[in-house]
């Protein structure tokens, strides 16, 4: 686990969310979450785009099932892009 | 064959009788048959067409769930879209416009009535639903597993055939491929939903619209508050009528061990529009949200808040049109995707301002708003055209007192006491169903209820349930 990604994706969630004492699992859905809804979960998505200077693909986005994989896919895009993400 | 008739109770029991005395093996065959008889009953030809469509998906989705090569996937996908939309667009639209510009030109068919277009029944909750399932195979988040048979038998399945509930391929199509196992709670629950179902139409629903249709007919001399009671008595209306048929629907599959998608959650209850559309026709909700909304913000994210606003009025714009291609259903469309944008926009100032009232105090203020402007959105969706919802809005808006016991301006007397009773026996029932649906040794009695509500109080016209329209 990457805590510096960890770490700034907790903090991602925790602005768009409202919710200071959020915490997030690798197993943590939207149902678990109060508050993230369809809406949420897509600006949720934007700021973590702009966050991590990744863009995901539309079935990407759609494929996702919980943070975990999430996070999962911000390391291989960032490990994939020539600069290495942010 | 409505799903309120006595004909498609009879029916009902009937197939119910033969599905449990069958061996196993055949109630697949015998459920098949049913639906094949149940839409039949209501046109041969398009229950053709029909069949058509279930070959053509069938064939899509087991390509789907078998192909590996993306690019024919695509194209696969792509044609099965614009097949389904097409076939959709043939008979529910461009044959209504056909029938009216006929009717227009003075063809009126064998006699001197205009023969109305007739669409194809269940045709738009069919084409959603294979719409989703084809999606699905796409996605790769489904994959068809059951023959043709169980698939024909997932488009065609009679209980939901009509108005939904709108069905998903990897919840329905296992229960139907099994062939349908009812329990004695099965039964139970399937039985007291029915009777819950009928009471809703025939003693809230029909009650209500007699009132109802009265004042929206009636283009002058009504007062403010029948205006209103018009108003509030609409959305009930469509409330108990639509959900009344909802129960019948996810009784009869419960009765034949088979449960649906459930389609309401209390939307009564909701404190926000956003929050009336996750509790109101659910199925159709999600399916939007699934397979339109997420889809179109996902690839418009770019522009934040706006994109939000824009995805919301767009997807709510398409759902007002799916209802029928009315400028009426267009505006009570855009008018909740509007409500939600707003919702949005403000929610953290929402949150901010009304933090420190008293958390029951802002649930009713919710509550109160919410159904306040489903009910001023419903005059859209009730009335034949523009001019007769102006008409009924500035007769609510400008105030003139008259008219409150008599309906019509020749003064036609009604008496709103048959109504208020009806509204009063709903809410008692309702309460029974809500404080015994745990206990299913109370069913004989609550039937009992039911029966004889619908008995003294009932209203048995011949008002067809009003999403079979759709």
């Amino acid at each position: 686990m990457n805590d510096n990604l960890w770490n700034d994706l907790t903090a991602t969630f925790r602005d768009l969310l409202d919710n200071d004492s959020l915490t997030l699992t690798e197993a943590t859905t939207a149902k678990d979450v109060e508050g993230w809804d369809s809406i949420t979960h897509v600006l949720i998505i934007v700021a973590v785009e702009k966050k991590f200077r990744v863009k995901f693909t539309a079935g990407e986005i759609q494929q996702l099932q919980n943070v975990g994989e999430l996070a999962a896919l911000i390391r291989s895009k960032q490990a994939s892009s020539p600069s290495g993400g942010g | 064959m409505g799903l309120d008739s006595a004909i498609y109770l009879l029916f009902l029991g009937f197939v119910a009788v033969v599905h449990t005395w069958i061996p196993g093996r055949w109630r697949v065959t015998a459920l098949l048959g049913a639906s094949l008889i149940f839409y039949a009953a209501s046109s041969i030809n398009y229950l053709i067409l029909l069949l058509g469509l279930c070959s053509f998906n069938y064939g899509a989705v087991s390509y789907l769930s078998r192909i590996l090569d993306q690019r024919r996937r695509t194209c696969i996908f792509a044609g099965a879209v614009m097949a389904n939309l097409t076939a959709l667009i043939a008979f529910k639209y461009a044959g209504a416009f056909i029938g009216e510009g006929l009717a227009r030109f003075g063809w009126h068919g064998q006699g001197t009535e205009v023969i109305p277009w007739v669409i194809p029944l269940g045709l738009s909750y069919f084409t959603l639903q294979m719409l989703a399932c084809v999606t699905d195979a796409y996605r790769r988040t489904w994959k068809l597993d059951q023959g043709f048979t169980q698939f024909v038998l997932f488009g065609l399945f009679f209980p939901q055939i009509s108005s939904g509930p709108i069905p998903r391929a990897e919840r329905l199509l296992p229960q139907l491929a099994s062939g349908g196992c009812p329990t004695a709670e099965d039964r139970l629950a399937g039985l007291r939903l029915i009777a819950y179902g009928l009471f809703k139409k025939y003693v809230v629903a029909n009650r209500l619209n007699e009132y109802v249709s009265i004042i929206f007919t009636v283009p002058s001399g009504i007062g403010t508050l029948p205006a209103l009671l018009a108003c509030g008595f609409n959305a009930l209306q469509l409330y108990a009528d639509f959900s009344g048929y909802v129960d019948i629907a996810i009784g009869s599959a419960r009765l034949l061990g088979i449960r649906l998608n459930p389609n309401f959650d209390r939307p009564l209850s909701s404190t926000s529009v956003t929050e009336l559309w996750r509790r109101w026709h659910m199925t159709l909700s999600f399916w939007l949200r699934d397979y339109l909304y997420m889809p179109l913000l996902i690839r418009i994210r770019i522009f934040g808040k706006l994109g939000v606003v824009l995805t919301l009025v767009i997807t709510f714009a398409i759902c007002g049109i799916w209802h029928a291609a009315t400028w009426t259903y267009l505006l009570f469309g855009i008018s909740q995707g509007l409500a939600m944008s707003v919702e949005f926009l403000t929610k953290s100032w929402r949150a901010k301002r009304l933090k420190r009232l008293p958390k029951r105090l802002v649930a009713w203020a919710g509550n109160i708003y919410t159904l306040g402007f489903f009910a001023l959105a419903q005059v859209l969706f009730r009335a034949a055209n523009l001019s007769q919802a102006r008409g009924i809005y500035s007769r609510m808006f400008h105030l003139q007192m008259s008219g409150m016991f008599t309906a019509s301006p020749e003064g036609k007397p009604y008496f709103l006491a048959l109504d208020c009773a009806a509204i009063g026996v709903g809410i008692g029932v309702a309460f029974f169903y809500h404080r015994t649906s745990d206990r299913p040794t109370s069913t004989p009695w609550f039937v009992l209820l039911c029966a004889l509500s619908i008995l003294f109080f009932g209203h048995l016209g011949s008002a067809h349930f009003i999403y079979a329209a759709f």
